[in-house]
């Protein structure tokens, strides 16, 4: 176990390392992108600052509590086309042009390789602008925080995390069973916009819908209520089990689906 | 002559037909962004009913068709292309009796009647679902509201297919052409009036809009079809003479960019 661990977290850093090498080769294309990436987060601002601005509430949530949950979301945003989007571009491509067997035949888990292998560093200032913002607007909402808070955040970050990709994940493998769907990975980032407002929002089937048969609108909501000071202990229980439940379900459902690939031995 | 724009016309349609399904989810994909902002509306407007001049049915419907002229107009064939000219495989298009931007009009254009008459349906469907559950008013115009909106849709997509191309020849000098879609994207998004009427803007960024051209992409043509706006001599001279710049502006570039290019043979 320990062993398998360890060759597991190697992996891990060898890849990382591989695409620092690339970064460092292709450092223009880097800045562009980085460039890119800045302008759709400041973008992003914006536009809830407009919406805010109207009538100077959503749902209740005023417009530093929008900017703490904007932040929430830009951080996750950052790690979700950093890791996620690349990984599972590759891995969907690879199930429609047959050349999953590379995988398979590998002496590690094939989920975690096609989850890790891929990266990219063009989001790091996105996840600074993220963290830069979260501070200021906790700061102006004048919460105070402990660092049991802060803990609790950073816990439901990384189930947030977990569930995104399991998400993800589950409809990227949803590739063994489809002819050929070119966008199907587009299908997670098109919904971001449901986890990037509060699950206030929501109301009637709506709410039922994205708050508790597919919690989408709990991703940046929990977290963001938790460093608030008005998160529920409910809501946190059920999220968790939820995401840590959705991760267990796309490792199941991946080992019945990639019974189903065909593929030339390339 | 006719027959053989006809001709490419129709394949770019029957091509654009084999990807039906990817087109569905596309269609799809712009829908679920629209109600979630819709439900961000809804809940702004708790306890108003008019802010800045709109009432929430008014602004709803405004959204809604707003993603309708996107989908219409919208433009998105720059990275493909550059991809391809970045790899020199232009060359057999080059050689054809037909001007290389002529067959990129031609097949953006077969591509797009082919989502007109694909979405429009689903469109309908899909504004008489939400009217079900959401407070849209219902659309009533006249008939020389209704010309006037359709001449500015023709005129957003002659914006977008020029500024598309004006993105796809910088792919001649730029290592990262592509990338400038964002770039256009974000341009669109913040000063035609697409993502917010333009009353709800602040007002240093009102009159950027005020004096731009792009207004008549969106803010524009919904507001004429929310008998808010009618067009007047002079905004078809402005308009029209924003359309002979942009022409201009390819057929500077694509006389510079031939000048550029070179490849082994495609």
């Amino acid at each position: 176990m320990y062993k398998s661990l360890r060759k597991h977290w190697r992996l891990f850093w060898k890849f990382r390392q591989l695409r620092l090498m690339l970064l460092l080769e292709y450092r223009n294309s880097f800045f562009f992108w980085s460039l890119v990436s800045v302008l759709w987060t400041a973008f992003n601002y914006f536009f809830f600052s407009l919406i805010v601005s109207a009538n100077n509430t959503i749902a209740g949530w005023n417009q530093s509590e929008m900017y703490v949950l904007i932040s929430t979301f830009t951080i996750l945003d950052a790690f979700t086309w950093s890791f996620f989007y690349a990984n599972m571009t590759t891995y969907t491509k690879s199930i429609f042009y047959g050349e999953m067997t590379t995988y398979l035949t590998r002496p590690v888990s094939t989920q975690f390789l096609v989850s890790i292998q891929n990266n990219s560093f063009n989001n790091i200032f996105r996840l600074v602008i993220g963290i830069v913002v979260l501070v200021k607007a906790v700061q102006a909402t004048q919460v105070p925080l402990s660092l049991g808070t802060i803990l609790l955040y950073v816990t439901f970050m990384i189930l947030s995390l977990l569930f995104i990709y399991s998400l993800w994940f589950i409809v990227a493998t949803c590739a063994f069973w489809v002819e050929r769907l070119d966008n199907i990975n587009e299908l997670i980032p098109a919904t971001r916009r449901m986890w990037q407002v509060p699950r206030g929002v929501y109301s009637g089937l709506a709410s039922t819908l994205f708050t508790v048969i597919l919690p989408l609108g709990l991703i940046s909501t929990i977290p963001s209520e938790i460093l608030l000071g008005k998160g529920e202990l409910r809501w946190m229980v059920y999220y968790g089990i939820f995401a840590v439940g959705s991760l267990l379900f796309s490792t199941w459902f991946f080992r019945i689906s990639v019974k189903r690939y065909s593929g030339v031995g390339n | 002559m006719w027959r053989r724009f006809t001709h490419l016309i129709k394949h770019s349609f029957l091509v654009s037909l084999g990807y039906r399904s990817e087109v569905f989810l596309w269609i799809l994909l712009s829908i679920v962004p629209t109600a979630v902002v819709l439900l961000i509306w809804v809940s702004v407007y708790q306890g108003a009913s008019e802010l800045r001049g709109f009432q929430l049915s008014q602004l709803l419907q405004y959204l809604f068709i707003a993603t309708v002229i996107s989908g219409i107009t919208s433009s998105h064939f720059e990275s493909w292309r550059a991809r391809e000219i970045r790899e020199g495989k232009i060359d057999y298009l080059l050689t054809k009796p037909i001007s290389y931007l002529t067959q990129v009009f031609l097949h953006d254009l077969g591509a797009k009647i082919f989502y007109i008459a694909y979405s429009i349906p689903i469109f309908i469907f899909s504004y008489w679902f939400l009217s079900q559950v959401l407070p849209i008013s219902g659309i009533q115009f006249s008939l020389i509201n209704f010309l006037q909106f359709c001449i500015l849709i023709v005129y957003g997509y002659l914006v977008e297919f020029f500024l598309a191309l004006i993105v796809l020849l910088l792919t001649f000098w730029f290592e990262n052409g592509e990338g400038l879609e964002h770039f256009k994207m974000l341009t669109i998004s913040l000063l035609s009036g697409m993502m917010i009427p333009i009353v709800f803007m602040p007002p240093w960024l009102q009159s950027i809009v005020q004096a731009l051209p792009l207004k008549y992409m969106y803010a524009w043509p919904i507001e004429i079809l929310q008998q808010r706006q009618t067009l007047q001599i002079q905004d078809l001279l402005y308009a029209a003479a924003f359309l002979l710049f942009l022409y201009g502006l390819v057929r500077l570039l694509w006389r510079r960019a031939l000048l550029r290019y070179c490849s082994a043979g495609g």
